[in-house]
This record gives structure tokens, sequence and C-alpha cells, in this order.
């Protein structure tokens, strides 16, 4: 029971996570001296006693070694040896960059932790309103008049021409993007195959044995599609929606990676990667972990998809063919 | 096969009317227009009013529909504000690395696909042959089932992997691991080429030296462009040619003593229709791919203008290369729709079912 419920838990946790790692880990102590560190590497962080309480996150060192000598300390800070007295430190402590740092010195793996809940989240959102549209496009067009069935259906083909991604793009130029107008356009490009499948189904349930006593019971037509037909699609559409949310955070990030991201401050995976492409060479790291976590994020999504439709009892599409 | 055909290209010509209507309403919807965005707020007004009856935008709504239509019926796009250009002339000089690449890729990507399916698939076959005749010679000792039940469940692991490699190729951003194979091979190795399409030493290379040059620059971005189609193809082709190695013709080529090649490539000249049934998906995935490959390996095509156009803000271009590209889709369906019913008369009859229906399954934003 455990095992299965993991990639529910990862994934939430990941949404917590910059409640954990706050705001503070992201910003990058003593620049100069921080900037590129290679993953693993741990540094010493030095508080300096100014006096001032207000300034003291700018007298903030970061060097390599310490070391006594005589009454104070001498330390390597990139390469170069400087001296401290005993009584001008106030507290050190050891830092680990586990994932190194970018070219201004902010820790990777916080800015991945800080990154993660804006890339689920417009994940999620997205797929949600492609479900929403989708189902309803879909009801309208299976329940509907036939030539609304028409109508809808040749609409559909004509956004399905579209490659996705340049559609977003162009939708992205229009639009000045903000993190709500990417949950929008990534979620009203994406909303085809949800609305065909609900047709298909709908379609099929029409002829049920259900429907048919329902109607007999004297029940609307309106009744019978908002109360018998779309909650018995909902499963599949559900399912069908989890196979989205992965697409979504792909879509995004290759957004922000052409810097038509979301915006705002929050640093998202696609525009670390795009950060870490000057430093590629010397800076592998900075390009290379926020690429894994999408990809693993969206291997967790689709692990998700499986277990809710097992759960539901739905063949799954994540393993399609 | 007339009546298909006609049936079919009637359906690519609304489909090619929707789109283009698309495209407008989605332009002329959005808040500001040509002049609002490429104006300084400080120009007058009377300037800025000049500006929108230049490009026609101050007559009502349906005129200027009327008119986008007939000059897209034109192959006119406009002007293109970033490269002060007509649009045409800048998709005219870019298509070319485009389609170079674009074709590279497709042919990659279909015989990389064909081949992965066909090997698991040959293989799981050697492996239930290998436990049935277990079965058969060792059934009565008990070692003899367990064994027997190992090798069918090494391919059923086989078929699994098949499936979990495929669901690890889509969940890669092709813009990443293209800056990674960037880094391994480009740099780090020193194999490849790392960006463009010619190294300037090569213009004095003659006609072979050229081709070279432009293979090693072409190696990378077709592989990471045709990744994701491949694991497409591969499983598509997989399922339909397990489902055919349990049918009739199948069992009828074995009673007729044909060996284990000949059956599998029967099977397989049967099942490739398959993947002409998802080709408006991947066609679908290799434009919208093109964009951020090309991007990423500063490829001089279609795609590197569109990322730059976006930067730019230069709607028409963005615009036209939208549309174009959906157009590509629609005519590429078109034939693949046309050779699937050349292969396979089935097809021929299903005029009124407008898409083939395994479509519908496999459809995924791409």
């Amino acid at each position: 029971m455990l095992r299965r419920a993991l990639p529910f838990g990862v994934l939430s946790l990941l949404l917590l996570a910059p409640l954990v790692y706050d705001r503070e880990s992201v910003r990058p102590i003593d620049p100069a001296a921080s900037a590129l560190r290679p993953p693993l590497s741990t540094v010493t962080l030095l508080r300096l006693d100014t006096g001032d309480a207000e300034a003291d996150g700018d007298r903030t060192l970061v060097v390599d070694e310490l070391s006594r000598q005589g009454d104070g300390w001498s330390f390597l800070r990139r390469g170069e040896t400087g001296t401290l007295s005993a009584e001008d430190l106030r507290d050190r402590r050891q830092r680990t960059y586990w994932l190194g740092t970018d070219r201004v010195g902010r820790d990777v793996l916080a800015l991945l932790l800080h990154g993660a809940r804006t890339s689920i989240a417009i994940g999620l959102l997205s797929a949600a309103v492609a479900l929403l549209v989708g189902s309803a496009v879909g009801g309208l067009s299976g329940a509907g008049p036939r030539w609304a069935d028409a109508l809808l259906m040749r609409l559909l083909d004509a956004l399905l021409a579209f490659p996705q991604l340049v559609l977003v793009l162009l939708l992205a130029v229009l639009f000045r993007p903000s993190p709500l107008a990417v949950v929008l356009i990534v979620g009203l490009t994406s909303w085809m195959g949800i609305a065909r499948m609900v047709r298909a189904e709908v379609l099929q349930l029409r002829r049920s044995a259900f429907v048919l006593a329902a109607r007999a019971l004297g029940a609307t037509h309106l009744r019978v599609v908002l109360r018998h037909l779309l909650p018995n699609t909902l499963g599949p559409a559900l399912i069908a929606a989890t196979l989205l949310v992965g697409d979504a955070i792909l879509v995004e990030s290759a957004l922000s990676f052409l810097g038509l991201g979301s915006g705002g401050e929050a640093p998202t995976w696609g525009r670390l990667v795009a950060e870490g492409r000057g430093d590629l060479v010397r800076a592998w790291w900075i390009s290379a972990f926020p690429g894994l976590a999408i990809t693993g994020t969206v291997l967790l999504v689709h692990r998700c998809g499986s277990r809710i439709a097992s759960w539901l009892d739905i063949a799954d599409p994540h393993l399609r063919g | 096969m007339l009546r298909f055909l006609l049936h079919r290209v009637l359906v690519a010509i609304l489909l090619v009317w929707l789109v283009a209507s698309a495209t407008f309403f989605a332009v002329h919807l959005a808040p500001g227009d040509v002049a609002s965005l490429y104006l300084d707020p400080r120009v007058p007004a009377s300037q800025i009013e000049r500006v929108r009856t230049l490009y026609g935008l101050d007559r009502p709504l349906p005129v200027q529909y009327l008119s986008w239509l007939g000059s897209v019926a034109r192959a006119d796009f406009g002007v293109s504000p970033s490269h002060q250009q007509p649009v045409l002339e800048v998709l005219r000089d870019h298509a070319g690395p485009t389609l170079v690449l674009g074709a590279a890729a497709w042919l990659l990507s279909i015989v990389a696909g064909l081949a992965a399916a066909l090997g698991v698939a040959a293989l799981q076959e050697r492996l239930r042959a290998r436990a049935a005749q277990r079965s058969a010679t060792e059934g009565e000792r008990s070692d003899g089932q367990r064994r027997a039940r190992r090798l069918l469940s090494a391919a059923r692991t086989l078929r699994r992997s098949l499936r979990a490699g495929a669901l690890i190729v889509y969940s890669l951003p092709s813009f990443w691991i293209g800056l990674m194979a960037i880094l391994l091979f480009g740099s780090r190795l020193g194999w490849l080429p790392i960006s463009g399409m010619s190294d300037d030493a090569s213009r004095d290379l003659g006609w072979a030296g050229r081709t070279v040059d432009l293979a090693e620059h072409l190696v990378l971005p077709a592989i990471i462009l045709a990744l994701p189609i491949a694991a497409y193809i591969a499983q598509v082709v997989h399922s339909a040619l397990e489902e055919e190695l349990r049918g009739d013709a199948v069992r009828a080529a074995r009673a007729r003593g044909h060996g284990d090649g000949r059956v599998l490539l029967h099977a397989l000249m049967s099942s490739s229709g398959a993947a002409l049934q998802i080709a408006g998906l991947w066609l679908r995935v290799l434009l919208g791919g093109a964009v951020v490959v090309e991007y990423v390996f500063g490829w001089p095509g279609l795609g590197r203008i569109t990322a730059a156009a976006i930067q730019a803000r230069d709607v028409p271009l963005v615009a036209a290369t939208a549309l174009v590209a959906a157009f590509a889709v629609v005519l590429g369906t078109l034939a693949a729709d046309l050779a699937h019913a050349l292969i396979d008369p089935r097809v021929r009859e299903q005029i009124w079912s407008l898409r083939p229906t395994s479509e519908t399954t496999a459809a995924r934003s791409s």
C-alpha cells in the first residue's frame, strides 16, 4: 500500500517544497565567492560582526578553508588567503551545495525546489482546464444536435492540425504571459483528445439501458446528459487528463526555455535550463539538473496516472498500444 | 478509390479554411494590434491612426477577414516587422534547412521505430517458441514447466521495457536533451560540431566535402528530433505486430512452412499501416519539435526564425509559421491517408469515419 501511494507522496512533497526550502536559501550569499561552485562542494559561511544588525546579510563571507592562526583565523577564499580577528567572527557554519550553484551564486537545489511548485501547479491546472473544456465540448458533441456535432468535430480537427507547441507560442506572443495566461493557453490547446474521447463514450452510453430507463421515467434531455452521461465519462476523461499533466509540464518548460514563460520572480525549470545554457561547458550542472527534474516529474505524474487508472479499473493509456 | 480520394481532398480543403480562420481570429481577438505593438506609445494618435489605416485595421472585422482569406490564398502573409521583408520571402529563404532536417529526422524515426518494434517482436517470438518447445518436450518434469514459464515472463518483460523506454523518451524535454547532447558529443568528446548547418571552412571543399560537413552537423539535431517520433512508431507498430502474430494470416503462413524471418516480414508489412494512421500525430511532433531543436542547435531553418520572431514579438511571422505548419500537417495527413488506402483496401471502405479510429486512442497532444 505504501509503495502504491509513493508517487503521490513525492508529488505533494514537491508542491510543498518551497515552504521547507524558503526564499532565503534561493538568495545568493557572497556571489563573488559562491558563483559556479560544482555539485557536492562544501563551503564555510562566516558571519562577520559589523556592529550593524541590519547589514548582516551583506557581511557573510563564503570561504573554502578556515584555520586557526594564533588569536584569529586565516581563510582561503577563491584562491586568495585572508585573515580575520577572533572578535570579528560572529559565527560560522558549513553549507553543502549538493547540486552546485549558478553564475550568481544561487543554490541550484534550492532553485529547483522553488521551481517545482510552479511547474507542477501549471501542469495540474492546465490539465484541469483541458478536462473541463474537453468534457463540455465532448458532451455537447455527443449528446447535442447533429449539426453541433459536425461543427465541433471539424473545429477540433482544425485545431488538431496545429502542432501544440506552435499554437502555444503564437498565443503566448499575442497575450502577455502571466502564470494564469500560461495555464489557460496550455489548457485551451490540449483539450481535443479528451473531447473526442468523451464524445465517443457518450455516443456509446446513449444507447444503454439505464439511459433508456431514465428517459422512460421522464427525465429531460439535459438531465440525462448532466446526471447520467457525463458523470459516467468522468473516469476515462480523468485518466486522459493525467496524461495531459505531463505534457503540460513539458510545454510550459519549453515555453520558459524560449523566454515566454510565466514571468514573475519564481524561477521555472525551463528558464533555469536556458540560464545555464551560456555556461554549459564551464558549469554543466546548472542546465543538467533542472532537465532531470522535469523528466523525473513527468515520469512521476505518469506513474500517478497509472495508479489512478488501476484504482478506477480503467484500461491504462499510460502504457499505450 | 475515386470517391475516397475526392472525399479526403474535400475534407482537407475544409480543414485548410478552418485553420486559416482560426489563425485570423486568434490574432485579431488578442488585445492590442500591430499599431500598438510596434509603435512607441508616445507617437501621436493621428500617426497611430495612419498606421492602422495602412494595415487596414480600421475596416470592419468581416471585411478584414475576407481580405485575409484572399491574401492567404495568394500566399501573401504581409510584412514581417522584425525582418523588414515580406513574410513569404522570409519563409522561403529558411524553408530549405528545415526540409533537410525534417526529412532526415523523418527517415531516421521510421527506420529506428520499425527496427525497434521488429526487434522486440522477433525476440519475443523466439522466446515464446522456445517456451512452447520446452513445455512440449520436458512438460512432464516440474522444472521443465518452470523454465517454460520463465521464458514467457522474459518475453513479457521485453514488452514492458519497450513501453517503459518509450515513456521515458516522451518525458525528456527536447531542448534539454539537445543541450546535453551538445555538451557530451560536441564539447566533451569533440566528435561532432555543435551548432549551425555548416562550417565556414567547408566552403572551399568540394561537393563531397560539403556533404560530409552537412551530415556531421545534421546528426545530433536529427536524432533529437526523431527520438519521440521513433518511440511513437515503435510502440504503435509493435502492438499491431503482436496482434498480427497471433492472427490467422501468420498461422497460415507458418502452416505453409515459412520460416521466422519471412513470417515476421509479412506481419511487419501488414502492421506498418499503423504507423501511417498516426501520421498526423508525428507530423505535429516533428514540426513542434523543430522549433525547439533548431533553436538549440542554431539550425538556420524555419524553427529558429520562429523562435527569434517570438522574442521579437513578430506576430505576422509567427502566425504565418503556425499557419504553414498546420497546412503541412493537413497535407501530410492527407498523403498518409491516401498511401494507407493504397496499401490497405479495408481503409477505402471507411469513407465516413473521417479519421482512422485508432488515432482516438493514440491521440495525445504533441
